[in-house]
């Protein structure tokens, strides 16, 4: 269209398209701080131009322009440091959620101090040197009965204190499973929200922001991986832990095209024996759906599943099962995994190869290993000093020259010696009711100030044994063997002593540790690194926001400008030609 | 790359963060004076720092062990040094009843000490430290010796109970720990004192203080060692022509050679040890066979009491064999009992005494060796405490160094970043 008008049309349009300019960058000031904002860009290009050659065109210079319009807002964001960040979230998450809890045992075990174990321990035999010197005397007796019951009442504390932290994490593994279900579902209707929009021709910025928002938080939980469909809608899986399924399975959490048919995960809330003695033993599995404990209509058991004592541990360890919509176990076809007949390669679990999911299941097994050593210590400390106090490795033939009196034994109703742990292990109520029976001499007919057998159990702290060994069969006949004298403890070949059974811990758990906060310090480094790449693509720099305001505000006065010049101009037309 | 405020910002968090972390590590190590506080600090200090304690540990036990095995010893050197005043006593008694001139009732008042003495010795062997008989081997809360008074009304001493196992008990052997796997016998038992020579003992040939103390009590009072007044043989005459000369101790060897100048047979037998009997073939003895006999016995030393008893048909004089001379040979001369005192008996004290110097050497050399381990354990534990100190103590001027560059590290970022946050294009627009 030619004339004023068409003129006064640019001039108008010019102004709307700086105004709408000026919006976006008054939304980029405004989210300046907003967390996962990317700024968005008002793109300007020219609307288009008269005189394409037509019937009713007029033929004359140029293609004249027709002035600006705003195309599309576009969001600055570069998908690929999104993944890279993602990566390095996951990552960051696994080594924080071991640095938690592994700096909790160091708590526990409280070393290096005077009131830690491995003082017990020295003051234990120290208290036998004693009472080898001073036998007849009852001071020096109660003195080893209560530093024994000291020993073992720490033992006992230590195991309950690691049972319970494995009882934290798994609450920890709990609420976790249960957040990224609800986070799912989050993530499924901002997706389709997408979708509507985009298909409407439109671009969703500040909705694909909150969704990569929610995706990075995700990531910190478990690896994800994301395949973008049509309209920028996504589907969500996760980047490890799928293998077993069959090819053509389902495995999204999230997905573009029907979208409810989604898998969620399930939380395995207790493994109870059924029948132990089956080989290999039978057990009911209880799960709550999508880990939502507020009802029992969640609960689901499955009864009967034969698990031998590796595939227990895994199941222990690891708590989170594929689930379908609604937060049923599946199995690998992708059928319900029902609530008999269930063996143990039906279940498919969710161990994801990095995020705090894997942190926890991983310190879980830290945490067992941990428990294992402190048995195996207890067993140890048990057998030997028992040994040694009743004069035969063997406590069904005993020493006749020697009363029967095991020193340490297994304070659960019906316990017995060969299953000691760390959490059973008691001092002998015989002896703490009369510290008289404490065997100290070689034999019963010694003479009264006779404490050779005291000193040989005080020489038990620097006998090698084979500690690492132990199993929760080992009995004391196949762990000690003693000496003609009937006092003496054979050193094993490959042995340690018991001090340095529990520092090899003590250590093993220091290094761990060390380990998880050099790569937490290390990881939030590169994760920063990367982050501030992201935020020099995405992020507002409000200095330019600024240059760019008074870049748009000069560009609409000089349009408003154009309007009153086309105003006077038109006031000559019409007022000026014709009086 | 293209930056912007909030990237500045996010920047100047992250370091502040890392410095204030380091800063609380350094103020943990100062504050506490250890470099590690826990085992993720630095698990190779920790371990030694562990193992260092669990042998400084170890060490002051020994060191206890040491204490105490030396009181022990202290003690038993002095008890020791008792027993050999008793014995040396015993000693000079015993040479001042060998005098000649001493009689009966000296050799009394001198036996009247000595039983004293027995007493004594056997209240030293009694003694306690720390609860327990030091001489009493692992049968220490019994007392090991005591006294009894024989038929005669004097003291002997013996064990409290012989019999096993308390015997055993008693004579068995103390050890004490004084270093990783070293072991050391500490105690002297009574019957190392009261054994002073090898070989079973009699009271005849005694070999331990038991029997040669009833030995010198007894030969003081005039009797032979086991108490029984010393006997001379005697002679007397059996049916058949039969003299019988008979020992009643039954130690001796009797031989009797009888000279005549008859034809008749003389035919001299020896039934057993104690008894010898003479026949002659012809009915009529000579005259004064007994007498000869008598007196030819009577010669010897130490046989002086020798008498006939019996009837005195064979000394007739009628007529047929004479006995001219009898002769007696290879008669054993029964111990007196005062000579006994100044050679059998003073050699049995001079050789109890030796032994107990050899005991008393012995413990002495154990007083040597703990004083040795004592200082070895000294030692060792002012070793260990340095290497434990240099491992886990802080070095607070290398600490407060750090600290104070730390510092002015977080200054300079808190100064600097608050230079550069805070101006914006904001500030120069009008």
């Amino acid at each position: 269209m030619s004339g004023l008008f068409g003129t006064f049309s640019i001039a108008t349009r010019g102004m709307e398209v700086q105004q709408k300019a000026l919006d976006v960058t008054s939304h980029n000031i405004a989210n300046a701080n907003t967390d996962g904002y990317s700024r968005q860009r008002a793109v300007i290009e020219t609307s288009r131009p008269e005189g394409m050659p037509s019937m009713n065109s007029i033929i004359s210079p140029g293609q004249v322009g027709t002035g600006a319009q705003v195309s599309a807002i576009e969001r600055v964001r570069d998908s690929f440091m999104d993944f890279q960040v993602r990566g390095q979230k996951s990552t960051l998450g696994k080594y924080q959620a071991r640095d938690n809890f592994l700096s909790e045992i160091e708590g526990i075990f409280s070393e290096p101090s005077d009131t830690g174990m491995s003082k017990l321990i020295s003051n234990f035999f120290s208290s036998w040197h004693d009472l080898s010197g001073d036998p007849n005397n009852s001071n020096t007796r109660t003195v080893v009965a209560t530093s024994a019951s000291t020993l073992a009442n720490s033992l006992n504390q230590t195991y309950n204190n690691l049972q319970n932290i494995k009882t934290n994490v798994q609450s920890q593994i709990k609420d976790d499973i249960f957040t990224i279900n609800s986070m799912f579902k989050n993530l499924d209707q901002l997706n389709q929200q997408i979708k509507g929009v985009e298909i409407s021709g439109n671009t969703p910025n500040d909705l694909m922001d909150k969704r990569d928002l929610l995706l990075d938080d995700l990531s910190g939980k478990f690896g994800i991986k994301i395949d973008k469909q049509q309209f920028d809608a996504f589907n969500l899986t996760a980047d490890s832990s799928t293998s077993g399924f069959n090819p053509s399975v389902n495995i999204n959490f999230m997905q573009s095209e029907d979208h409810e048919n989604v898998r969620t995960l399930s939380y395995i809330d207790s493994i109870t024996v059924n029948d132990s003695t089956a080989t290999p033993p039978t057990y009911d599995i209880t799960y709550y759906k999508k880990a939502d404990k507020s009802t029992d209509a969640n609960k689901v058991t499955i009864s009967g599943v034969a698990l031998d004592s590796t595939q227990l541990k895994q199941l222990d360890e690891c708590r989170v099962v594929w689930a379908d919509k609604d937060g049923n176990a599946i199995k690998s076809d992708g059928t319900l995994l029902g609530q008999s007949g269930v063996t143990y390669n039906d279940i498919m679990q969710f161990k994801p190869d990095n995020g705090e999911l894997q942190g926890y299941m991983s310190v879980q097994q830290d945490v067992d290993d941990y428990i294992n050593q402190m048995n195996s210590f207890a067993k140890a400390l048990a057998f030997s000093v028992n040994a040694v106090h009743t004069g035969t490795n063997d406590p069904l033939t005993p020493n006749s020259d020697v009363p029967n009196i095991p020193f340490y034994v297994n304070s659960s109703s019906g316990g017995k010696e060969e299953e000691i742990t760390a959490g059973n292990i008691a001092v002998n109520s015989v002896i703490l009711n009369d510290v008289m029976k404490i065997n100290v001499k070689s034999k019963i007919d010694s003479g009264a100030t006779d404490g050779s057998r005291a000193q040989a159990i005080a020489d038990v702290q620097n006998s090698l044994l084979q500690i690492q060994g132990i199993t929760t069969a080992t009995k004391r006949s196949d762990f000690v063997t003693l000496d003609t004298d009937n006092m003496t403890v054979k050193n094993s070949v490959n042995g340690t002593t018991l001090g340095s059974y529990f520092k090899d811990t003590v250590d093993r758990l220091g290094i761990s540790e060390q380990e998880a906060q050099q790569k937490v310090k290390n990881q939030n480094a590169t994760l920063e690194d990367f982050q501030q790449r992201r935020d020099g693509i995405s992020g507002v720099s409000l200095d330019e926001e600024i240059a760019n305001l008074v870049q748009f505000q000069h560009a609409y006065q000089a349009n408003a400008k154009i309007v009153s010049t086309i105003d006077q101009l038109l006031d000559v037309v019409i007022n000026g030609l014709k009086k | 790359m293209r930056v912007t405020n909030k990237m500045l910002s996010d920047n100047y968090l992250y370091d502040m963060q890392t410095n204030l972390q380091n800063m609380k590590t350094i103020q943990k190590q100062l504050s506490s004076g250890k470099e590690v506080s826990k085992p993720s600090d630095d698990p190779f200090k920790v371990a030694r720092t562990m193992q260092l304690n669990t042998d400084i540990d170890s060490n002051t036990q020994y060191n206890k062990n040491i204490l105490n095995a030396s009181n022990w010893l202290d003690t038993t050197d002095s008890s020791l040094s008792q027993v050999g005043e008793v014995l040396q006593r015993i000693n000079e008694e015993l040479v001042s009843a060998g005098n000649a001139a001493y009689g009966s009732s000296q050799r009394s008042a001198i036996k009247d000490e000595i039983n004293q003495r027995v007493g004594q010795l056997s209240q030293i062997l009694n003694t306690t430290f720390d609860g327990k008989y030091i001489f009493g081997g692992t049968r220490g809360t019994d007392k090991p010796t005591g006294t009894t008074v024989d038929v005669n009304g004097n003291n002997t001493i013996d064990y409290s109970d012989s019999t096993e196992p308390a015997l055993s008990q008693i004579k068995s052997s103390l050890n004490v720990e004084i270093s990783q796997g070293v072991k050391a016998k500490y105690n002297v038992t009574a019957s190392d004192i009261f054994s002073y020579k090898d070989g079973a003992s009699t009271l005849a040939a005694p070999t331990n203080l038991q029997d040669l103390l009833k030995n010198i009590v007894n030969h003081l009072d005039g009797r032979n060692a086991d108490g029984t007044i010393p006997s001379s043989a005697t002679v007397t005459e059996s049916a058949g022509n039969t003299l019988t000369i008979t020992d009643p101790s039954g130690t001796h060897d009797i031989t009797v050679t009888l000279s005549q100048n008859s034809s008749d047979s003389l035919n001299v037998t020896s039934p057993d040890a104690t008894h010898i009997n003479i026949a002659l073939a012809n009915t009529t003895p000579g005259n004064n066979t007994i007498a000869k006999i008598q007196a030819a016995v009577q010669s010897l030393p130490g046989f002086n009491n020798f008498t006939v008893s019996g009837s005195t048909t064979w000394d007739t004089t009628a007529t047929g064999s004479t006995i001219t001379t009898a002769t007696v040979t290879s008669l054993k001369a029964p111990v007196d009992p005062v000579k006994a005192l100044i050679t059998g008996d003073l050699q049995g004290i001079k050789d109890a005494t030796n032994n107990l110097l050899k005991i008393r050497a012995q413990v002495g050399a154990m007083q040597n060796r703990m004083d040795s381990a004592k200082d070895e354990n000294v030692q060792e534990k002012y070793s260990m405490t340095e290497i434990l100190s240099k491992t886990e103590d802080v070095d607070y001027a290398e600490k407060i160094m750090d600290f104070s560059t730390l510092q002015t590290v977080y200054l300079a970022s808190l100064q600097t970043s608050s230079k550069i946050i805070q101006p914006s294009l904001l500030d120069y627009m009008s």
